[in-house]
């Protein structure tokens, strides 16, 4: 910004260090000994927890899952969430403010209450099924809870607004005359949405599917409540190792390839954002 | 000589108040025409419903014969300058100016020619990379410019696209805006609550007041003959006297004011109450000499030196004032000047009977 005050003092900068010494001690110093747990076993340090967890046709199985569930979530979330944020930046006063609080108002809710209200909506005469039956669309109750469609319908509830606020920040920030104008210039309803609101928007697009992504490729407790212990991810295989097989390399081996597979998708999807605007 | 915009009988209304009342106006071929009001008079409301922005109750619109009432806002071919630009943040320079044609279908080679020479036209072309957030306020209003002139519209809308620009980069502005219309014969309807502006570029005028036209002219008929007081008073400055008509002979008209007796010419009944004003370079000092003059003593209250010229202010009753210019090198002295002004130069209004 042209014209804005510069900061006066130079020494600005260490603000940020009690943020930073926390963010050191509570979260880079765990994952360098998660790292390092990793990497250790037989009194020296080696791949070969590594090799046993890669090697094996099960684990890629896991990952092929976990890839899954997050893909599937953060795509059916932005399905949902993008033309929902627009509907919310369209809205006014008293009842945008109702409709945000509606979004927030779950956040303060534990993911493990709100887990387990699904598997009472979800279960053989829950209330979904007794509307699906009222409505005449089904006979005999639906199987749901344990399923994978059930999954999907209580992760993407819980994660929507992850992906809703994001996007709604950036829609609300447009100028609603680069619509006028690029209408008044020739272009149809499709030509201004890919030329103009879709790249103007990526920017909450990229942080929502980072959020949501980031989120659901390590959901926990969801999937442990909604589909038991048979489907295994990689964040319920740590805890599977850590808690009952006792084998703490398992569980940081499987902690690292989580990590890495996070970082490597929000990282790439960001750069594949920026090369997209990049390009007029 | 047929228009070449033609809007006939256009009424809008949001909720309970009418913006646009029965409003008809015609415009020629290569005719720069201002419209010209205070804000909420309706001139923005007028624009949008031409972009095809905004669907009118009532009324119809043509273009070069075509009904636009038919035609959504992008098949129109209608440019607008927007007041704030509203130019593409993630676009350079070249893809805002490419932007309409790109819209068009038009072939990549032919794009990139027309952007060039429009952005020589505007004199940006060195800068066709660069990031919108990267220009100065008048290299975006030109970049504006040339994004709405891209596609040769058969018309161009320019909501206020000086009013950002401070005072100095303003009038360089307004001269190169209207050489540039002009030299490709654009018909030009140009939005401003800016008399100046409007008098500067217009070839006609029209005043608006409260989703009506007041007045349609050329700028020196708005000026010299404001059809109503609320063009005189909304273009330019002037000495204003209230008063009744104490005779009335043959065209000429004697009226009684606070600040004397003065003559004008015009049809009017004995005992009206009317407004007489005076532009205030009519005016001049001294005493009235003969039958064609009139004028008054005015008692000074204060003066203001504006460099070119002074302006005398004169102590005058609630309702009325006085306005003079003279000079800058004048020395007025005492507390009393007489000033003239030609009879034909007393503009007179009738005064709606205050109920």
């Amino acid at each position: 910004m042209r014209g804005a005050a510069r900061l006066p003092s130079p020494g600005i900068g260490w603000l940020a260090l009690p943020a930073c010494a926390v963010a050191a001690l509570l979260f880079a110093l765990p994952l360098l000994l998660l790292l390092a747990v990793s990497l250790h076993g037989d009194g020296g340090w080696t791949l070969r927890g590594y090799a046993r967890f890669l090697g094996a046709a099960y684990s890629w199985q896991v990952i092929g899952r976990t890839l899954a569930l997050a893909f599937w979530t953060t795509l059916i979330c932005l399905a949902l969430g993008y033309p929902a944020a627009f509907a919310l930046a369209r809205t006014r006063g008293a009842v945008q403010s109702l409709l945000i609080a509606a979004l927030l108002l779950p956040l303060s809710l534990s993911v493990i209450v709100k887990a387990f209200g699904w598997t009472v909506l979800l279960r053989g005469n829950g209330v979904v099924n007794r509307l699906l039956m009222a409505s005449g669309l089904t006979d005999a109750p639906l199987r749901l809870l344990f399923t994978e469609a059930g999954l999907l319908i209580g992760i993407t509830n819980i994660f929507l607004p992850f992906m809703i606020l994001p996007i709604f920040t950036v829609v609300r920030q447009i100028d609603p005359r680069l619509g006028d104008a690029a209408t008044t210039l020739g272009g149809g309803p499709w030509h201004n949405f890919v030329r103009v609101t879709l790249p103007l928007t990526l920017p909450g697009v990229v942080a929502g599917v980072t959020l949501v992504f980031s989120l659901s490729i390590a959901a926990y407790v969801i999937p442990n409540l909604l589909m038991g212990d048979r489907y295994q991810t990689l964040s319920t295989t740590i805890a599977t190792a850590f808690l009952y097989l006792q084998d703490p390399q398992r569980g940081s081996v499987a902690g690292v390839v989580l990590l890495a597979l996070s970082l490597a998708v929000v990282v790439g999807s960001a750069w594949l954002a920026r090369r997209a605007r990049a390009t007029p | 000589m047929g228009a070449h915009l033609d809007i006939r009988g256009v009424s809008k209304r949001f909720r309970q108040s009418t913006v646009l009342d029965d409003l008809s106006l015609s415009v020629g071929q290569g005719e720069f025409l201002s419209l010209l009001g205070p804000s909420g008079c309706g001139k923005t409301t007028l624009l949008r419903i031409l972009a095809g922005l905004l669907a009118p109750d009532a009324g119809r619109v043509t273009l070069a014969g075509q009904d636009l009432g038919r035609l959504p806002a992008h098949r129109r071919n209608v440019g607008v300058v927007f007041q704030n630009y509203a130019l593409f943040p993630h676009l350079t320079v070249a893809g805002n100016v490419g932007f309409g044609l790109r819209a068009r279908g038009v072939a990549r080679a032919q794009i990139e020619a027309r952007v060039s020479e429009l952005l020589e036209m505007v004199r940006l072309a060195p800068l066709a990379g660069r990031a919108i957030t990267q220009l100065s306020g008048g290299q975006q209003q030109r970049v504006a410019m040339a994004r709405a002139l891209a596609v040769n519209p058969a018309l161009i809308l320019l909501d206020e696209p000086l009013s950002a620009l401070d005072r100095k980069l303003r009038e360089t502005m307004q001269v190169e805006l209207r050489a540039l219309l002009r030299q490709l014969g654009m018909t030009a309807i140009f939005v401003t609550h800016d008399q100046e502006e409007a008098l500067a570029l217009s070839d006609r005028i029209a005043v608006m007041n409260a989703g009506r036209i007041e007045q349609l002219a050329t700028p020196e008929d708005i000026y010299s003959r404001p059809a109503t007081p609320f063009v005189l008073d909304f273009v330019g400055q002037s000495t204003l006297l209230h008063g009744v008509v104490v005779e009335a002979a043959e065209g000429f008209l004697t009226l009684h004011t606070a600040a004397g007796p003065v003559r004008a010419v015009g049809h009017f009944a004995r005992g009206a109450r009317v407004l007489a004003a005076v532009r205030p370079e009519r005016i001049a000092p001294g005493p009235a000499s003969d039958a064609a003059w009139t004028g008054i003593t005015l008692p000074l209250q204060a003066q203001t030196f504006l460099g070119s010229r002074r302006l005398l202010h004169g102590r005058l009753p609630a309702g009325d004032r006085a306005l003079v210019e003279v000079p800058p090198e004048t020395e007025i002295s005492g507390d009393a000047l007489p000033i003239r002004w030609r009879v034909s130069d007393t503009l007179v209004y009738p005064v709606p009977e205050v109920a």
